[in-house]
């Protein structure tokens, strides 16, 4: 009983902290280009987010004559309830999550690519050629984009010797942050979860200047407010998994008193809190930075300096290891 | 145990998910696709040649990914030497020419 409320808690704080990212998401992007971005809804704008969601979910759902409801529908809320079953893997305030097991790293690498095919499945449902298009464009950032993530996971499997998230923290917890020993993995990481969540310079597949909204053009209403509220648990998602594999997670190096248990898991949650917000804020300013690549460039991009930057990486690795 | 603990989660989760779709609007309306006031035309994706190239090298280094992540455990000669001889198979991705127009 316990354990279905924990899973409830983080299910809800994974929706809190999704909303949130977004607004400070586009917050952030609004700076950079010297606008205020949301500030009506909420303190500053901060319930701009839950204000568009609850709208969009109130929508009349539009579909064209010739698509297959069954599987957009389908595709939306799997893809809302995988994302909030990979967070659940997640620990926010100690080494523990609500579900822990070796070989999760594993596990959540997998799901997260049957996200990103649910997305295409979605995009092919249409006899739309902006969604068939940007289904297409999908399926090729994936076969780009997902090695190198892997390979910058497997680089952490390789150094903390473990293929589970708590083991991987405790590596941490007990010395310095893994981002020291594999800067050009954490590189590869960050390119790696901007094409992931379909943000510039690799939002080929929604790009909106060429193919309307891409894959999910024909998409509206309900189904299209679990499509954005998926994609703002991917964005949380990415950043606090690049926090817990890079920056240490809730732990801190050498701060750690377990005796002070409420205070020390306050403080941790805060770190934890600043790990992730700071990898948003790395996103954000990357866009805000950048212009669109063209479907050619991501791939060539990531088969040719981020693919080989990543395993550079495993390879030196690999070889201190073995010394 | 923990089969089933991860199973139990999924129908938790899936069933969140699901409440949130009933919480939003039943209306339901098709219509045609979007064309934006310009006459749709069959449109078929255009793939180039050394695309089929990456995805012949994602399959094998998806493969290698697994693969590794499981033998880091036990790191050996026999994981680096894979490594080496499958970075080999970047050297013949095919130059491709200037600007590829895929719209």
């Amino acid at each position: 009983m316990i354990k279905i409320a924990m899973i409830l808690i983080w299910v809800l704080l994974s929706f809190l902290f999704s909303l949130f990212y977004e607004w400070f998401d586009r917050k952030v992007y609004a700076r950079f280009q010297n606008r205020i971005g949301p500030q009506m809804t909420g303190f500053k704008g901060i319930m701009q987010p839950l204000a568009d969601f609850i709208k969009l979910l109130n929508k009349e759902s539009i579909f064209p004559k010739v698509s297959n409801t069954f599987l957009i529908t389908f595709s939306a809320i799997s893809s809302v309830a995988l994302m909030f079953f990979i967070l659940l893997f997640i620990p926010l305030y100690d080494f523990n999550a609500p579900l822990s097991f070796s070989g999760d790293l594993i596990l959540l690498f997998g799901i997260g690519v049957l996200i990103d095919l649910l997305i295409i499945i979605t995009g092919y449902s249409v006899a739309c050629p902006y969604s068939n298009e940007g289904a297409a464009r999908k399926a090729e950032m994936i076969i780009s984009f997902e090695i190198p993530f892997g390979i910058s996971i497997a680089t952490i499997i390789a150094i903390s010797k473990s293929i589970t998230i708590k083991e991987s923290l405790l590596f941490q917890s007990s010395g310095i942050p893994l981002i020291l020993f594999m800067p050009l993995s954490f590189i590869a990481y960050i390119f790696s979860s901007i094409a992931k969540i379909e943000k510039v310079p690799f939002d080929s597949p929604s790009a909106e200047s060429e193919i309307v909204a891409g894959w999910s053009t024909e998409i509206s209403g309900r189904t299209l407010a679990l499509f954005r509220l998926s994609s703002d648990l991917d964005m949380y998602f990415v950043a606090s998994f690049a926090a817990i594999l890079f920056l240490g997670g809730p732990t801190f190096p050498y701060f750690n008193y377990p005796e002070l248990l409420f205070l020390n898991q306050t403080l941790n949650f805060i770190i934890f809190f600043l790990k992730t917000s700071l990898i948003v804020f790395i996103i954000t300013m990357i866009r805000s930075l950048t212009a669109r690549y063209r479907i050619d460039q991501v791939i060539n991009y990531f088969w040719k300096v981020i693919f080989p930057l990543a395993m550079l990486n495993l390879i030196i690795i690999i070889i201190f290891g073995l010394g | 145990m923990i089969i089933i603990e991860l199973l139990v989660s999924l129908l938790i989760v899936y069933l969140v998910a699901f409440i949130i779709y009933l919480l939003g609007s039943k209306k339901r309306r098709y219509s045609d696709t979007y064309h934006c006031g310009e006459r749709l035309i069959e449109h078929k994706v255009k793939y180039q040649v050394p695309w089929i190239y990456y995805a012949s090298l994602f399959i094998a280094f998806d493969a290698t990914v697994v693969l590794v992540a499981i033998t880091s455990l036990s790191l050996n000669i026999i994981t680096l030497i894979f490594l080496i001889l499958i970075m080999l198979s970047l050297f013949f991705i095919p130059k491709e020419k200037e600007s590829v127009n895929d719209d």
